[in-house]
């Protein structure tokens, strides 16, 4: 008998949950949601949205339950690839994913359905664009019925892409710390005054506060009971969320690395050695998929998906990331994932129990890891050990691409001019030994016209 | 404080007696948003009537001139 177990992070929902079964990812659909699903399958917004690229396709299968006594069916969604979270997108991808959520739920209503949750972890990025991977998230419109994820969205998608916009593109990091959105009143005292002009905002946010903190312990039975939504207005809503979020805007501009390639000490034949070596090694390791880290703006990412390669491209740069997926979207690039990512702490496991959302590590394994032009930035801005540093890289996957840039290069001296060297080992040598315990050497080559090298490893 | 269980069961008699609803639709947001909603839908009413009365003055000012085209048999 295969393993069988809860996803951790799908719990919330009474309608059903994840479940694994050997390896394989199923949903059980709960008795309670029948008439839900019901509705989605026959009402034609199922193969509607699937048509459009907004949700996950799914199938019907005869594996039995994982709770016999509340299962309705159990169904097998297509896989996602890579689960990534909101603090991971940049600025474009957050506002597609929002503005995919309202697509979707203006889909619904014409299917006589709504979302009844909007959260940001239910989208996922597939084959370059958002959709939805929640199947249970529909339930029936009932006319006169206010939106009951209104504030759900507000604060899983409106807030976070208001402050990014206007206030910092570092405010997405807030959403690691509020498991269910930015709360509003502090996304209405972080975000400038200017944004109280704006009347998407001054009305989502700033009121939205306001009437959060008023009504905070009051009865509004009475209130609720005699004013009703209407389908004009639930469609007046939806419309004003969709385009407070398109009138936000974030251009990258003036962040340390979104002009990195210019600052370089490469030659263009260098670069395109660099490009060239790496193809050969990457078609001896022939894997599946590959993490690029520190990826900058997915340069080499694309030598690796221009062979049909699965890759995920982070970066720490907000920049960066944003450049790589509107790079990705123009050119409707299916292989690549641009994601934001702190190689020096990476995303935790937070939420309930710590396992609603999963670490980077966690995520791991892919096939292939590559570290290009990183090993310096990790080892001497951020003082991490060889050793260290090649033990963390053997969890990701089997095989590393690493490039070794040497003290000697003008990059790692630009990083030593402000500091003592204390990095005694930081020298070819130190660097094969402290991986040579992690690895064998498959091939190494110097990058012409530098001092750098090029290492294609496969772990013990 | 205030039981939210009784507004959203008043609000959504059917729903939760099946257990649908999960979330907690927040006091002041539902406030809030039934009047965003209410003023938002006005919106969407008063832009359809107005195109249906620019549509209706279009086809008076039209009706007054000569056709220009005729319909080709």
């Amino acid at each position: 008998m295969s393993k069988m177990e809860n996803v951790s992070g799908s719990f919330r929902d009474p309608n059903g949950f994840l479940f694994t079964r050997g390896k394989t990812l199923y949903r059980q659909v709960n008795k309670a949601y029948q008439k839900h699903y019901k509705l989605l399958m026959t009402s034609g917004l199922y193969s509607r949205l699937v048509d459009d690229g907004l949700l996950v396709k799914h199938e019907e299968t005869s594996q039995s339950p994982l709770n016999q006594t509340l299962a309705y069916k159990v169904i097998k969604p297509e896989t996602i690839g890579f689960i990534s979270y909101p603090y991971e997108w940049c600025f474009s991808q957050y506002k597609d994913a929002a503005l995919c959520t309202l697509s979707i739920m203006k889909h619904a209503l014409e299917f006589n359905m709504v979302l009844k949750d909007a959260s940001a972890y239910n989208i996922q990025f597939l084959n370059g664009m958002p959709l939805l991977i929640d199947t249970l998230s529909f339930e029936k419109y009932q006319e006169g019925y206010p939106w009951v994820a209104y504030r759900q969205f507000c604060q899983h998608f409106l807030a976070p892409l208001a402050l990014m916009a206007n206030t910092d593109i570092r405010m997405s990091q807030l959403m690691r710390v509020y498991i269910d959105g930015v709360p509003l009143d502090l996304a209405s005292s972080l975000l400038p005054a200017k944004t109280k002009f704006n009347l998407g905002l001054q009305a989502h946010i700033h009121l939205h506060a306001s009437a959060q903190k008023r009504y905070a312990g009051k009865d509004i039975k009475k209130v609720v009971q005699q004013r009703k939504v209407s389908r004009m207005a639930f469609s007046g809503l939806v419309n004003s969320l969709e385009s407070t979020v398109k009138s936000l805007d974030w251009k990258p501009e003036g962040t340390e690395w979104a002009e990195y390639y210019s600052g370089t000490n490469y030659t263009d034949t260098a670069f395109e050695s660099k490009k060239t070596l790496l193809e050969d090694l990457i078609s001896i390791a022939k894997p599946k998929s590959i993490w690029d880290l520190g990826a900058n703006t997915g340069i080499f990412s694309r030598v690796a998906t221009s062979q049909g390669i699965t890759t995920i491209s982070f970066d720490v740069d907000p920049a960066a990331v944003e450049i790589n997926y509107l790079e990705s979207k123009k050119a409707k690039e299916k292989h690549i994932l641009p994601l934001l990512l702190d190689l020096t702490n990476p995303s935790p496991a937070i939420g309930w129990a710590n396992e609603e959302r999963l670490s980077f590590k966690q995520r791991a394994p892919t096939n292939l890891t590559m570290a290009l032009a990183l090993i310096h930035h990790m080892a001497i801005s951020n003082n991490v050990p060889l050793p260290s540093l090649a033990e963390f890289f053997s969890r990701l996957s089997r095989y590393l691409i690493i490039e070794f840039v040497p003290k000697e290069d003008s990059q790692v001296q630009r990083l030593l001019v402000s500091r003592e060297d204390i990095f005694p080992n930081y020298h070819q040598e130190g660097f094969e030994d402290a991986f040579k315990a992690y690895y064998r050497v498959i091939k190494a080559l110097p990058i012409p016209e530098t001092k750098r090298r090029l290492y294609l490893m496969e772990r013990h | 404080m205030i039981d939210l269980s009784i507004i959203v069961k008043s609000v959504y008699p059917d729903i939760s007696a099946d257990g649908m609803l999960y979330l907690d639709p927040g006091s002041g947001s539902f406030l809030l948003q039934i009047l965003i909603a209410t003023i938002a839908g006005a919106g969407i009413f008063i832009a359809a009537s107005w195109r249906k009365v620019k549509a209706f003055f279009i086809r008076i000012f039209k009706k007054g001139q000569t056709p220009t085209k005729t319909k080709k048999t």
